[in-house]
């Protein structure tokens, strides 16, 4: 699965680099372009069989986290539509579709999902931070 | 990265800072609605100039649309509030050396009418024109002209009379802005993606307006006359900067908007995006004019379709000071495009169009670019770029998308 996933990333976004290629997790650094030239630096961590979780959590997977530029939290902290990252909280995990829904699952190609996905929250993060509002929509599970 | 930019131009994706400039125009502009109301009133005071009683009455030989709506460049006056002025030429059969404060008086007496008649209380009497005030704001200047037949097309002795000031003295001058927008709109020809493109903008927009005053009158489909090149949209944007910065300096004249008009002309249509032709634009004139003022002289030009008598900077610069304003004026608003067109932040984009068009409509369309994606993603309709996921917006929603481009699936952000 991780091979799938790794060849279909290359010829859909080939700026980006294979960091990890173990038989449980593989990860990938490179480019989005959410909006113009302005550049966003993005790891992605993939689970090809994500491991079972304590009931009341939830296993975050692809884990999103935006390298550089920092993103920027509110007054209260926070940055809309993130999971909270235990390990580095100055780097949470992007949330960018609903598990509830079954909008993806490991099968589902990260290039033609996630990546895209990926690059809309930003665009809506650049929106929120100029206009106070996130406007691409979503739901909050509190 | 730029190569692909470039192709992506090429492939009819729009650039997002073409969308806010565009949209900034939009906001300014003379709307549909309002065009469509300036024609009719146009009309009704034509027929009432020729109304039995009318003291012009048989005497009116043209009327017709003169300066910005014969170019598609109108603006709103103010910043914040929409109110429009807009010009007409009432050529009318008269000695073309009447005396000047008897021909304007007379087109004063016959828009005025009687005390009770509908424009008694709106007609102002100017020092070359009379001003019709409509309670929406729309203002209509008429100015009377004598044609001088063997001048070319149009051209037509104006009058000049200011009864309020004895020194000045009455005169005529002669002028031609029938063939000015004529020259204009032969200069900046509109190409067929960036005039699909804005017709589309000004079309998304009076749908947002209609319904938000919940009024009957439908949309209509198509506006061709809203088709502009980027040049005008580029001129329309330079006047609103200038009406900006000269809003707050209570001394000294601004540059006349048929001065600006006239240098996009000699200019037109050399960016491939409108922000690269409204650089061009800005640039030109800073050239233009330094090459004047490098030398010790004032910037000096003509109306190419009156030449030599309509001097198009009669009034201004009338000294190296006034020139030199205008000429930092023009210096600023060319870094911030620049720096516009950077790849910057969307907050710091925000912040330059506050500064150069005003807070209402600089934020106004920073929002609409947000909430129109947010829409299209709810609607299947969001496109990306692969490679780069880049938001692909397209010239108008029936453009072919370019291979580089997929539909990005629907999904729903989650987390707190």
């Amino acid at each position: 699965m991780i091979a799938t996933q790794n060849a279909r990333l290359r010829d859909l976004y080939p700026a980006f680099r294979r960091k990890t290629n173990l038989p449980w997790r593989a990860s990938w650094e490179g480019p989005l372009y959410p909006i113009d030239e302005r550049e966003y630096r993005i790891r992605i961590v993939f689970y090809p069989h994500p491991r079972p979780h304590p009931a009341g959590r939830r296993f975050i997977n692809p884990c999103i986290t935006v390298m550089s530029p920092m993103l920027e939290p509110g007054a209260d902290g926070r940055v809309p539509h993130t999971y909270r990252n235990e390990r580095d909280p100055s780097h949470p995990f992007l949330c960018v579709y609903d598990p509830d829904e079954d909008q993806w699952t490991p099968e589902m190609p990260i290039a033609d999902s996630i990546m895209p996905w990926t690059a809309r929250w930003l665009l809506f993060y650049e929106g929120w931070l100029a206009t106070g509002e996130w406007l691409g929509g979503g739901r909050h599970p509190t | 990265m730029n190569e692909l930019v470039q192709k992506l131009r090429d492939d009819g994706i729009v650039d997002p800072v073409d969308v806010l400039l565009a949209d900034i125009a939009v906001r300014i502009q003379l709307s549909p609605t309002e065009y469509n109301k300036a024609v009719q009133r146009y009309a009704t005071l034509e027929a009432w100039l020729n109304r039995n009683g009318s003291p012009l009455k048989g005497l009116v030989e043209l009327f017709y649309g003169q300066g910005s709506i014969a170019t598609g460049s109108t603006i709103a006056r103010h910043s914040e509030r929409e109110e429009f002025d807009i010009d007409a030429m009432v050529q009318v059969s008269l000695s073309r050396w009447a005396d000047p404060e008897q021909v304007l008086d007379l087109l004063f007496q016959a828009i005025r009418g009687e005390p009770g008649s509908r424009y008694y209380r709106m007609t102002k009497r100017r020092t070359r024109c009379v001003t019709v005030e409509y309670e929406d704001g729309m203002h209509i200047d008429l100015t009377p002209a004598v044609r001088l037949p063997e001048r070319n097309e149009r051209t037509s002795h104006i009058f000049h009379s200011k009864p309020e000031d004895p020194s000045e003295p009455k005169a005529h001058f002669v002028a031609n802005p029938y063939g000015f927008a004529t020259h204009f709109n032969a200069s900046t020809p509109s190409d067929a993606d960036f005039g699909r493109f804005f017709e589309q903008r000004t079309l998304a927009r009076e749908h947002v307006r209609v319904q938000a005053q919940a009024e009957a009158e439908p949309v209509p489909a198509q506006v061709p006359a809203y088709r502009k090149s980027r040049a005008v949209v580029s001129l329309q944007l330079i006047k609103r900067r200038r009406n900006i910065v000269y809003a707050t300096r209570k001394d000294g004249k601004r540059p006349p908007a048929i001065l600006l008009a006239k240098w996009v002309a000699d200019h037109a249509n050399q960016g491939r995006t409108l922000a690269e032709e409204l650089q061009h634009q800005v640039d030109s004139m800073i050239s233009v004019i330094n090459l004047a003022h490098d030398s010790g002289d004032l910037v000096h030009e003509i109306n190419p379709a009156c030449a030599p008598d309509d001097v198009l900077t009669d009034r201004w610069p009338s000294s190296l000071a006034e020139q030199q304003l205008f000429l930092d004026d023009l210096v600023d608003f060319s870094a911030k495009i620049s720096r516009l067109r950077e790849p910057i932040s969307m907050t710091e984009r925000q912040e330059i169009l506050v500064e150069l068009f005003g807070e209402r409509a600089a934020r106004d369309v920073v929002k609409s670019f947000f909430e129109e994606e947010g829409q299209r993603g709810d609607t299947g309709k969001s496109r990306h770029v692969v490679g780069t996921g880049r938001l692909a917006i397209l010239a108008a929603p029936t453009s072919l998308a370019p291979q580089v481009v997929q539909a990005t699936p629907k999904n729903t952000f989650f987390g707190d």
